[in-house]
């Protein structure tokens, strides 16, 4: 694999999504989200003091889980699939590259393109921030861990742009498995609590396999240093993991984003023809 | 004189004399036994140089009421007070440290067995550590004890009042033994049957509990009590107040049980964060009144079982601040008449859980306090809300009834959870209380709460560096010079070298296919192709569309999987496809570009190419395209864009290229100036692959011709079969004379034309069309007249 080719295809990625609006609309709502809800947040009066992790931190983060998987995913369905109903793809891959090349291009275009749209909406978020103080170490501990979480999104949404040919098959299908990640999956999981009464460690085990838990797991430990206030499967954790708690979570979220890219890239690869 | 008078007179003077005299013998022994007994008061000093070199000496010498003062050094052994003395420890003038009594790890430090013992100002250290021993700093056995301003370290118990009443614990500073965890240590300060013990402005850190037992009228006033297990543990005492306390990051924060009349008073109680992290906790206690405490970021606020427990008692809360937990309240269902007056709830996660669910939402009064989350309105303006604050949350009610479920707070499926509940009634939870009139502004936190740190700056720094890190990716994304800069990127190859250079690898240029087969689903597109195609040559892929000509070109890209092999150069395409591409320049029929200029386009291709950029201004120039290198490639024509196609196709000058019906879509000029352009390269010694429909174009470019239909064997032949098989067949119909039709008729089939009689006195002749003139003139060599001719055409070229 030729790295100058890689970084090749990657700019252009990275312009092509760049050029898409979507991209932007989803940093821009969610940094002014952000935005309003650390003002809203940090405003009363006096309680500035106590700088306290409530229900406003539980809303930004609930706001990330449904923004950040939804730029990842969105993104990644329609990288391949609408190159590949253009046409661009087949023309793309005529010259002398490889798929490795032209896919890992592609990777790390997009990828670079959701980190800027996060960063852009962070930083709007930090700055709304700023004024009313908050730690800084915690901010960006959290902002590393929403890039993991897009960057998996991203991969998963890779998987699925490798598996179809149409931009508006992979779009549908993106928001399928997003919904599948945000509500249906955690709502199973609540099915199954009521049911079977799983043990704490098999609760946390269930919950680590969902990459958008293990990001919420990540951004709590962020603001605050512990999980215990997620019941029994957060202090399970602590007990567990203690201190190495963020490396697991990190792992985990890099495990993920390996793994759903590897998958992607078997499907491109041994998807014959184009 | 003794007269009566007289003798009366010195009677009386000697009572008054004898009086004065028994006045001054008691002010003689009072002097004399008085003062000697204040001279036994007195300091006895104890320190390395002497008087007494060890306290143990000091205090056999030592009266009731003594003071023994200890200056620096360390004593060790374990001291028993059991004299009513002052222990008083002053900084070594050496050393300037506190005089330190170690017990060597066995027993306790200090036990005192008399009243009124005073120990003050010793660092006091390594008492035993057997769990089954109640090993202390200093163990009181007798009541009015003051102990204070004493450092505690490496004792296993800190201070241990075991029935001491009245005695004072103040201003120490009380560790337990490191090494244990919470659980093995022992307690920092514990009191046992030890009523009216006032601690004051002790700091207890890292040991256990703080454990009042068995003690009634207790105060607890101005301590910092911090990393240990139970703050304060209050058990079977009654009329205690514990007032101005900060508790920090203990397991809980204070546990009252089975006690009547507490009283808890701006306290700041904050992360109790241990499996049952209450910051303030009741169980089967009366008469409680906690007021202005702030409980804040504790994994429970206030825990409440079985209190008020009695008939006619009561628990009240009142201006409390509870900040930041993750449940407030948290009560057993169980519980009834408790008060909450006044009290701001400000942002728990959860404001109240009744456990394990249940309860009645009137058991208990909930009046005017504050709630973050209240989104009533106060249309009256008199600062209450104008509808209650009621807390009914189903996932609220699902944590509460299986606590295990909390693992999914924050996620979007719990908040669709409370959705679904707000907005369909029938799976409304059943509210837990209702706030008739709560309060709109929260309490004023305390003066002594600390202003966060200003990390503005910070915070500044971190967001420009997020939109720096943005800001990056653009710029990235739009530079037109390469990141990786052309010295690193291979150097041109012989591709890409003007074609005089390259006679020698032209001359091997080849494309040879093996049994190429290939089936998409039950159809067999191509079906054991074969050819070889030589350097120089042109070969046309000719045939009706679905015969799977460009199923072929995809296999020669690499593109498609296919069985049988086919090499380019020699070099297997199925296993070196990417080589084998780069010798090869590929025209689509319609080539779908980025969205670029036709310059940005030429170089994007270019770097794939390895091609220095340099090359493009030339190539467009060569293909005609220079006038519009600044234009979009959305506007230009479609003979533009196919031009610029074989511009990228050509980058790399490559000794192949590979056309894949390229002028389809083209005007018959556009067509014709493009199959000039290739019919050149041609000439150039380039190796041409080509599918077409056109005769000319096979007729101007193609030296053979790979005939594909569908279902039938491929069919590789030179251009003159290729004319033949081209050439439309035809129905000459002959009109002659009766005398002369059935021997002509009879004439060509002899000469080996298809001729018959039609019964309509005509014949009709089968032939190729370029043969029917022939026909005409064999008849009329041969004497026969055609009076007359039509010719129609039978089949129609695909």
């Amino acid at each position: 694999m030729e790295l100058t080719l890689t970084w090749t295809i990657a700019r252009r990625e990275l312009r092509e999504a760049l050029r898409n609006k979507w991209l932007w609309f989803y940093a821009l709502g969610f940094g002014v989200l952000a935005f309003g809800l650390a003002q809203a947040g940090m405003s009363a009066a006096g309680y500035a003091g106590l700088g306290g992790f409530g229900r406003t931190a539980a809303s930004l983060i609930n706001s990330l889980l449904l923004f950040v998987p939804l730029i990842g995913i969105t993104v990644g369905a329609g990288v391949i699939a609408g190159e590949r109903e253009r046409g661009t793809l087949l023309y793309l891959l005529a010259q002398p590259v490889n798929r490795a090349e032209v896919f890992f291009g592609k990777a790390l275009g997009a990828a670079l393109a959701v980190i800027a749209a996060l960063a852009l909406g962070f930083g709007i978020a930090g700055l709304g921030l700023a004024n009313q103080g908050g730690d800084p170490a915690s901010f960006l501990a959290l902002v590393g861990f929403a890039v993991l979480l897009a960057l998996a999104s991203l991969g998963i949404g890779f998987i699925i742009s490798a598996l179809t040919h149409k931009a508006a098959t992979a779009s549908g299908a993106a928001m399928i498995v997003w919904l599948a990640l945000v509500f249906i999956g955690d709502l199973g999981l609540i099915g199954a609590t009521m049911a079977f009464r799983p043990t704490p460690a098999s609760m946390l085990t269930l919950v680590l396999v969902n990459p958008l838990q293990i990001f919420k797991l990540g951004a709590i430990y962020s603001l605050r240093s512990t999980i215990d206030t997620l019941g029994a499967a957060g202090q399970y954790a602590m007990i567990q993991f203690g201190d190495t708690l963020p490396f697991v979570l990190v792992s985990l979220l890099v495990g993920w984003t390996a793994l759903s890219f590897a998958l992607a890239y078997g499907v491109f690869a041994r998807k014959g023809d184009v | 004189m003794n007269t009566p008078g007289a003798v009366a007179c010195k009677q009386l003077k000697w009572r008054v004399h004898f009086k004065c005299l028994y006045g001054l013998g008691v002010l003689l022994v009072w002097a004399l036994f008085g003062s000697a007994s204040a001279s036994a008061a007195e300091r006895l000093i104890v320190s390395p140089q002497g008087p007494y070199t060890t306290i143990q000496a000091a205090l056999s010498a030592a009266q009731a009421g003594d003071t023994i003062e200890v200056r620096g050094g360390v004593y060790t052994g374990n001291l028993v007070l059991d004299k009513s003395v002052i222990l008083e420890g002053t900084p070594g003038s050496v050393s300037g440290q506190k005089p330190t009594l170690d017990a060597g790890g066995r027993g306790t430090v200090v036990t005192i067995n008399a009243p009124d013992v005073t120990v003050r100002g010793f660092e006091i250290r390594n008492s035993g550590s057997e769990p089954d021993q109640d090993h202390a700093g200093i163990t009181v056995n007798a009541p009015r004890a003051l102990i204070e301003q004493n450092r505690l370290d490496e004792v296993l118990f800190g201070i241990f009042v075991a029935e001491g009443p009245d005695s004072i614990v103040r201003a120490n500073d009380i560790t337990s033994q490191a090494r244990y965890e919470s659980g093995r240590k022992g307690d920092g300060i514990r009191l046992w049957y030890s009523p009216r013990v006032t601690l004051e402005n002790n700091h207890v850190h890292a040991a256990r509990d703080l454990v009042i037992w068995y003690s009634q009228g207790v105060r607890i006033i101005n301590n910092l009590i911090e990393n240990g297990r139970y703050g304060v543990h209050l058990m079977y005492s009654d009329d205690s107040l514990i007032a101005n306390n900060r508790l920090l990051n203990n397991s809980v924060g204070i546990y009252a049980m089975y006690s009547k009349g507490v009283e808890l008073v701006d306290n700041d109680v904050r992360d109790q964060r241990g499996p049952s992290g209450y910051a303030l906790g009741f169980k089967d206690t009366d008469n409680v009144t906690v007021e202005n405490n702030l409980l804040v970021e504790n994994r429970g606020g206030i825990f409440l079982d079985g209190t008020p427990f009695t008939p006619n008692s009561f628990a009240r809360f009142e201006n409390n601040i509870l900040a930041f937990n993750d449940v407030a309240v948290t009560a057993m269902p169980a519980v009834k008449r408790v008060e909450f007056t006044n009290n701001t709830f400000w942002e728990n996660i959860e404001q109240m859980s009744v456990h394990g669910g249940g309860g009645s939402p009137d058991a208990n009064t909930w009046q005017g306090n504050f709630w973050s989350d209240y989104t009533g309105l106060d249309a009256d303006g008199d600062g209450r809300g104008d509808t209650p604050y009621v807390a009914e949350k189903l996932f609220e009610n699902m944590t509460d009834r299986m606590p295990i479920l909390r693992v999914l707070l924050y996620s979007p499926a719990a908040q669709a959870i409370e959705f679904a509940a707000a907005s369909f009634p029938i799976v409304k939870p059943r509210p837990k209380f209702a706030d008739p009139a709560p309060r709109l502004t929260p309490a004023p936190l305390p003066a002594t709460t600390q202003p966060p740190a200003d990390t503005r700056r910070e915070m500044v720094a971190a967001s420009l560096m997020l939109l720096m890190i943005a800001a990056g990716a653009i710029v990235i994304a739009k530079r037109d010079k390469p990141m990786i800069e052309s010295d690193s990127v291979p150097k041109p190859t012989a591709q890409s070298l003007p074609a005089a250079h390259r006679t020698a690898e032209l001359a091997q240029a080849v494309v040879c296919a093996e049994s190429v087969g290939k089936t998409y689903g039950k159809t067999r597109v191509l079906n054991d192709v074969s050819f070889c195609v030589e350097a120089g040559q042109a070969l046309a892929l000719w045939g009706p569309n679905g015969a799977g000509k460009t199923t072929l070109v995809k296999a020669m890209l690499g593109l498609i999987s296919f069985q049988g092999n086919i090499r380019i150069k020699g070099l297997q395409v199925r296993q070196q496809g990417k080589k084998t591409r780069g010798f090869i320049g590929y025209v689509p029929q319609l080539t779908m570009f980025y969205d670029w200029s036709v310059q940005t386009t030429c170089e994007f291709y270019a770097r794939l190419k390895h091609v220095p950029a340099a090359r493009v201004p030339q190539l467009l120039q060569q293909l005609g395209l220079a006038p519009h290198a600044s234009k979009s490639v959305t506007a230009l024509s479609g003979g533009q864009k196919q031009r610029l196609a074989l511009a990228l196709a050509l980058l790399a000058d490559p000794p192949i290229l590979l056309l894949d019906e390229p002028t389809a879509n083209l005007d018959s000029a556009a067509r014709a100036e493009f199959v000039r352009l290739v019919d050149d390269l041609k000439r150039q010694g380039k190796t041409i692959l080509f599918a077409s429909h056109r005769l000319e174009e096979v007729e101007a470019l193609a030296d053979r011709v790979l005939w594909l239909a569908e279902n039938q064997p491929m069919r590789l032949m030179d251009l003159e079969e290729w004319r033949a098989l081209v050439s439309p067949a035809v129905e000459l119909t002959l009109w002659l004379g009766n005398e002369q039709r059935e021997r002509a008729s009879a004439f060509l089939n002899a000469q080996g034309w298809d001729a018959h009689l039609n019964g309509r006195g005509t014949i009709v002749v089968r032939a190729r069309a370029q043969e029917k003139i022939r026909a005409l003139k064999l008849l009329e060599a041969n004497g026969f007249v055609v009076d007359d001719f039509q010719v129609e055409r039978q089949t129609e070229v695909e």
